[in-house]
């Protein structure tokens, strides 16, 4: 709670792409039960994309006794807040936390957590091992960037192909559309960006956005919101550089 | 009511004799899809203490059911329900409520009500819709000095208009009475069945070591009855299941079966302890983590394949008539590789390993090595995943590094190897020969055996203890008695306990058939 007390200060609107997570949906979704210091730092974009996505799916009909799959889930808070909750979510990653081959040891999925609403599945995203048309609803928060583009596009194909006809597919990815200028005191420049385009994705899905009123922004319309201060950055300090970036999302119905 | 100096000319046979008129599901206005199974829970004394119970004579004490609460159980699943009864080490028909329960499950459907057959069906025999009822009356060591007895009861169910068969549990001391009491019943008319048993005898565990010539008597016993070619095929798979983590992995548990306990809480099955509020309305992924049955996957589903779709069938109206007994080996083989394929998509063969490791068994096994005299060492190395308890263990044979026990134990694999096909078949025997040369330091230990493809060990070690010279660079000559159906195995090093490590540095495998160990 400590980290919204801070942002209510300063009135900003934590914002996503397609859509608004406000901050009052913020609070509403991470209640007391909850606490964001359980959320590591370098997962602070998180604080807003999970309202975000479980703002999205509870207007698209999200109930309790749903079956829905947290794709690339790791070890979330969000899957366990929707298990106590009652809604049944499977978390699908590559590598359970304990395991030793994971080339990320502590990133997977930790089966202490498994209970009656909450089971997780040791797969690849581009062979999910369940049936078609399976799932109430598919989300993926912040894995996408971390796969090889042919990863992303088996995926999107593979979520798609387990959801239910008419359920959504919510996807939230890291991107830094252009370099960022540096502001004195504030921020330093940052010259990276992602090697790929999230409408790409969108495209590749070849499924109608959930809201058809929203408009699709180029990256010129997203640095200027970023500029703004309508986006809120993460800042991570790499070895070498500073960079920013925020996370975008898009809901798609099958 | 005929007894049994009548009965022997009687031609009884329900699966056939049913039309369409006694469809049960129909009758209680249900589609004949969608039906669920329900188990319901029932706990008494008994009046038996049988060497074999699966209970290990274990008393629960009595439990009361609400038939209030029960019948809305029932009200809420709005199906036609096939119910059964998990008794434990009880005998039903001393339960208070027994014909009141019967009542309620014939009332919603149809039900499967096991028995050691020794109380007057007088005092429990349900008074309505008895066609929709199949007593198991099993046999037991007590009742075969009361057969004739038994026999009465018998007769009583089934001239009531119940469905009725004998099973026998085919203990190993009890297989010489088989054939007598197999004749004794059907003069009766009366179908019965032996089935296995489940546990050690003789320092030999059931059913595993029934000879050929034993498991006979369940194929032609068993493709017919109450458990239509299930019986056989499903107890055989399930005895092979070595993986029981089912989590995450959709099965009917909770949608097409349901389990009612003592206090009529709705569960998933009998592993899932959470009370359900409401009937899944689909297959959902189990939430257990150690499951005995694993026969309600969904992709597994033996419900609609075999107890289940008989009364499927009956409203259907179709006859289960056919020769099953050469359907059923297709069946097993069939879902066993059914099994293994969930396992290993829904990546459980992974945790099993992993399991393994936690254990302290082995470490992660799955090294790619992929040429038989390429150096073992290099292989772990290479193709470890970043093993650490792999370089803990090469680290510790350099010269003043003392093993760690935390990490003393390791396994490395060849991959799988085609047995050749001269030597596949039963009574055949496979020539081994192993030449691991070089590596190790006497005094450390390292066990070789060979696998088959479900992890198994298949064979006796081939190279076990502490290590020494001879055995480090000598040829080493096994032989093994094929398992019936192994297509592949694969050579197993596994280190234990060593201080240092003894692997040795290359390893080559030669097999060739033979008949028996003798002309070898």
């Amino acid at each position: 709670m400590h980290n919204l007390l801070d942002l209510t200060e300063v009135n900003w609107y934590v914002r996503c792409l397609f859509g608004i997570a406000t901050i009052k949906e913020t609070v509403e979704f991470f209640d007391t039960s909850l606490p964001l210091s359980g959320i590591p730092v370098p997962f602070s974009t998180r604080q807003w994309e999970y309202p975000w996505c479980y703002s999205r799916l509870i207007r698209l009909g999200l109930k309790a006794s749903n079956l829905v799959l947290d794709v690339g889930c790791g070890t979330n808070p969000f899957m366990t807040e929707l298990a106590r909750r009652r809604v049944h979510i499977v978390g699908l990653d590559l590598f359970a936390d304990d395991d030793l081959r994971s080339p990320r040891p502590g990133w997977g999925f930790n089966r202490k957590l498994e209970s009656e609403y909450l089971t997780f599945c040791e797969a690849n995203m581009s062979n999910i091992p369940y049936p078609d048309d399976y799932f109430d609803a598919v989300y993926s928060v912040s894995v996408l960037e971390h796969c090889d583009e042919s990863t992303r596009r088996a995926g999107l194909c593979e979520m798609l192909r387990v959801l239910k006809p008419r359920g959504p597919l919510v996807v939230t990815e890291d991107y830094i559309p252009m370099p960022i200028k540096p502001v004195p005191g504030v921020m330093k420049a940052c010259t990276r960006t992602m090697d790929y385009d999230f409408r790409e994705h969108i495209a590749h899905a070849g499924r109608p956005l959930a809201d058809p009123s929203v408009k699709i922004p180029s990256d010129m319309e997203i640095a200027q919101m970023r500029d703004r201060g309508e986006l809120l950055l993460n800042c991570v300090v790499a070895p070498s550089e500073y960079y920013h970036f925020t996370s975008v999302g898009f809901v798609v119905l099958k | 009511m005929e007894k049994i100096d009548k009965a022997f000319t009687v031609d009884f046979n329900p699966y056939i004799n049913l039309s369409r008129s006694h469809v049960v599901s129909v009758d209680l206005g249900h589609s004949t899809e969608g039906d669920v199974n329900v188990t319901v829970k029932i706990r008494c004394p008994c009046n038996y203490s049988c060497d074999y119970c699966v209970s290990q004579n274990i008393r629960e004490p009595l439990a009361l059911h609400s038939v209030p609460r029960l019948r809305a159980v029932y009200d809420q699943l709005d199906s036609f329900a096939v119910t059964f009864f998990d008794c434990g080490g009880s005998e039903p028909t001393l339960h208070p409520q027994v014909r009141e329960l019967l009542e309620l499950a014939l009332e919603f459907g149809a039900a499967y009500f096991p028995t050691n057959n020794s109380v007057s069906p007088e005092r429990w025999l349900p008074r309505k819709n008895l066609e929709r009822l199949v007593v198991g009356a099993a046999l037991h060591p007590e009742g075969e000095g009361k057969v004739d007895a038994f026999a009465n009861n018998l007769l009583e169910i089934r001239d009531g208009g119940a469905h009725v068969v004998v099973i026998f549990v085919a203990h190993p001391a009890r297989l010489s009475k088989i054939k007598d009491f197999d004749e004794y019943f059907s003069k009766l008319g009366v179908e019965m069945q032996p089935i296995p048993f489940h546990g050690y005898y003789s320092g030999k565990e059931y059913p595993l070591s029934y000879t050929e010539d034993e498991r006979k008597i369940f194929e032609h016993s068993l493709c017919e009855g109450v458990f239509p070619h299930i019986w056989n095929w499903a107890y055989r798979l399930s005895s092979d299941m070595k993986i029981r983590d089912f989590s995450g992995i959709p099965c009917i548990a909770g949608f097409r079966t349901i389990y009612v306990d003592e206090k009529q809480q709705m569960r998933r099955c009998l592993y899932g302890l959470a009370p359900l509020e409401r009937r899944h309305s689909r297959s959902m992924p189990c939430p257990v983590r150690f499951c005995g049955c694993g026969l309600q996957l969904d992709e597994l589903n033996t419900y609609d394949d075999a107890f289940w779709g008989y009364w499927r069938q009956l409203g259907e109206g179709k006859s289960r008539r056919g020769d099953l007994r050469l359907e059923h080996e297709d069946l097993y083989r069939k879902n066993k590789a059914k099994y293994w394929a969930i396992m290993e998509r829904y990546g459980k063969t992974k945790q099993l390993l992993a399991d393994d490791v936690k254990q302290g068994k082995v470490n992660f096994p799955h090294v790619l090595y992929e040429k038989t005299n390429e150096s073992l060492l290099e292989g772990l190395e290479t193709y470890s995943y970043g093993n650490r308890d792999v370089h803990d263990i090469l680290m510790s044979r350099s010269p003043g590094i003392f093993f760690n026990p935390s990490t003393k134990n390791d396994c490395l694999t060849t991959p799988y190897l085609d047995v050749l096909p001269s030597a596949k078949g039963a009574g055949r025997w496979l020539k081994i020969t192993l030449s691991p040369a070089g590596g190790g330091s006497p005094g450390a230990n390292c066990t070789v055996y060979l696998q088959d493809e479900q992890f198994s060990q298949i064979s006796r070690n081939l190279l076990s203890g502490e290590t020494n010279e001879s055995n480090e660079t000598g040829a080493l000559v096994r032989y093994i008695a094929l398992p019936e159906g192994l297509q592949r195995l694969r050579v197993v090093i596994s280190v234990w306990d060593g201080s240092p490590t003894y692997i040795p540095n290359s390893l080559k495998i030669e097999q060739s058939a033979c008949s028996s160990y003798a002309n070898a």
